[in-house]
């Protein structure tokens, strides 16, 4: 099995695209993060909220995970890729042929992209520590280091991002067309899912809301910004992230039933 | 081909021979093959079980790609596996490593398939198709191979080397050319130092120079002891390498056959006044008789008896010979007679 894992690690270690994705976190995650930091400012300015906007463990929390809504989509694209990306290339049978057991492929494949997504998730919340900081000096509030909510807060940011990665991996099981696992991917997180939430947003309908991948995640991250269409009453952290990850797990486990056990083309 | 089996059996350097002509000339191995083939080479090694196809069937919908197909590899052999495009040789080939499930029937190494082997890329190196992700170095995808290989990574410079794509391993596989790929696509079956190397059309895309290479290469593995089954539908290619064939056409099997016992047999060709009186003389007289057709007219190609019979034969039966020859039976014609056989029914043929 150990041959397997580092075989997985290989794959993606071996090519630009997880360094390049890692950058684009990064970099992209960073500037998403400036939203919420520079929207706190100015609501302090403008508003006069009488709490400092940087003196508020919850906006805190909101800038680290900034980078969240970006960094989880590029996480989806690794996974979809990963996966995918066997069969784009037509390689899946030389993977299969050095591990004929095919389960074994497809857990040593979610480990090592569990293990890069927790990489991803790192750099996203790093860029949002790095976003906070001089917003924090010059509005001399706080980090909350200290606070063990905002430690979850961070933990489960980096959390949310390995499980996007696992999501893509599912769709990329299922759907044996990399450029249409992509187009469905990308297109359920930037089309269809907002308009349902937003839908439901309007409908009220939390559950609808929490039983959204991007529902599941402000649940975990603790969001309850309304632009991001979060639930009135979302569900717990564990909760969201038993949302979540079924959302991983049952495009997965179809693949595997449908896909996985067919003759490789 | 004229060769002689035992010849062959013999380790570095073997003997090379020229298709067609049937002229044996020695031939040094290239350099880079020379070089690194030493410490690829295991003398002692357990006796092998042969490759067993049993009875396999496959179908794609409705639409059988191989049907009943039975026949088994032998080991310390090279087995040609022949058959026109579309026969069913990588279908058949790609049951046996476990990439497709056999609709009924069974293809294993010994008992085993393939996914039951304790460690397969160590018994069973396999090349279906050379297809990388293209922009992964050549070395790097030996590397991530030879991960679940278990072989480190100086045994993925040594198959480098071996190959000869040692200068160019450090570059992506999307500017390798066609043949360059196909060498990494060996040098990844070789990686586990296997018993068994299965080969999808090998020939496809070497120059002339790699084919030399990869024959005395092949040579030397099943001089060893080890079994090799590659498939073609360049028959003078596999005439050149393999100790038997196995011909296949639309999935079933047409003949299996060890190469020296093709040579031995001669045929002759017989233009006759009344082909149809003459093919069934001859039958009665227990020859194998195809018709054929040249720039010359219809002919019989007669088996199994010598010219004096066939010549006699005739005479009683006063069929006027025009031509009767004996003619040297190629792997080529003889191929595509098998195939002809196969597709009219067996038995004198009524006029």
């Amino acid at each position: 099995m150990s041959g397997v894992l580092a075989s997985e690690i290989r794959k993606i270690s071996t090519t630009k695209l997880w360094w390049i994705m890692l950058l684009c976190v990064f970099v992209l995650g960073g500037a998403y993060a400036l939203v919420p930091a520079f929207s706190a400012n100015l609501a302090q300015s403008t508003v006069g909220d009488p709490t400092p906007a940087f003196e508020a463990p919850g906006t805190l929390r909101s800038v680290y995970n900034g980078g969240n809504t970006l960094a989880r989509i590029l996480a989806l694209v690794i996974g979809i890729m990963a996966m995918g990306g066997e069969y784009r290339y037509k390689t899946m049978a030389t993977t299969y042929i050095a591990t004929p057991k095919r389960m074994r492929v497809i857990l040593a494949k979610a480990a090592s992209l569990l293990g890069f997504g927790l990489l991803y998730g790192l750099a996203s919340v790093l860029a949002g520590l790095l976003v906070a900081i001089p917003f924090v000096l010059i509005k001399d509030g706080s980090l909350f280091l200290t606070r063990a909510d905002t430690w979850r807060s961070l933990a489960f940011g980096v959390a949310s991002i390995a499980l996007w990665t696992l999501i893509g991996m599912g769709l990329g099981i299922l759907i044996r067309n990399m450029v249409l696992a992509m187009l469905v991917g990308i297109g359920f997180a930037y089309v269809v899912e907002p308009s349902l939430a937003a839908l439901f947003y309007i409908k009220h309908w939390d559950l609808g809301l929490n039983l959204m991948p991007t529902g599941a995640t402000n649940a975990m991250l603790g969001v309850t910004n309304p632009f991001l269409f979060a639930a009135q009453d979302p569900f717990s952290w564990w909760q969201g992230a038993l949302v979540l990850a079924s959302w991983c797990l049952l495009p997965a486990i179809a693949g595997v039933i449908f896909t996985v056990r067919r003759d490789v083309v | 081909m004229g060769r002689v089996g035992q010849a062959r059996r013999a380790v570095v350097p073997q003997q090379d021979v020229t298709p067609g002509n049937g002229s044996a000339t020695v031939s040094r191995l290239p350099p880079r093959m020379a070089a690194a083939s030493e410490p690829l080479v295991r003398v002692s090694r357990r006796v092998l079980e042969p490759i067993v196809i049993n009875r396999l069937n496959k179908n794609f919908g409705r639409k059988p790609a191989v049907r009943n197909l039975s026949f088994t590899v032998e080991p310390g052999r090279i087995t040609g596996f022949l058959g026109p495009n579309g026969a069913g040789k990588t279908t058949t080939l790609r049951m046996l490593m476990g990439l497709a499930t056999p609709t009924t029937g069974s293809a294993t190494f010994g008992r085993r398939t393939y996914a039951e082997l304790p460690h397969p890329q160590k018994t069973v190196g396999c090349v279906l198709e050379a297809n990388f992700h293209p922009g992964r170095t050549g070395r790097n995808h030996l590397r991530v191979l030879a991960a679940t290989a278990g072989v480190g990574d100086d045994r993925v410079d040594e198959l480098l080397t071996l190959v000869g794509l040692a200068e160019a391993a450090r570059q992506p596989a999307s500017t390798y050319s066609m043949g360059m790929r196909q060498r990494l696509a060996l040098a990844g079956a070789l990686l586990g130092d296997p018993d068994y190397l299965i080969l999808d059309e090998p020939a496809n895309g070497l120059d002339p120079e790699g084919i030399r290479w990869l024959r005395a290469f092949l040579r030397n593995f099943a001089a060893q002891g080890r079994t090799v089954l590659m498939s073609s539908h360049l028959l003078h290619e596999v005439g050149a390498t393999a100790d038997d064939i196995v011909i296949i056409n639309e999935g079933r099997l047409v003949k299996k056959a060890r190469m020296v016992d093709l040579d031995l047999h001669g045929t002759s060709r017989v233009r006759v006044s009344d082909v149809d009186r003459a093919e069934r003389v001859l039958a009665d007289l227990g020859a194998g008789v195809v018709r054929g057709e040249d720039e010359q007219g219809p002919y019989l190609r007669v088996s199994n008896q010598d010219t004096d019979s066939i010549g006699a034969a005739l005479f009683s039966a006063k069929v006027a010979v025009f031509e009767l020859t004996r003619v040297r039976y190629e792997l080529e014609e003889q191929f595509f007679d098998m195939l002809a056989q196969e597709q009219r029914p067996r038995g004198p043929v009524s006029a």
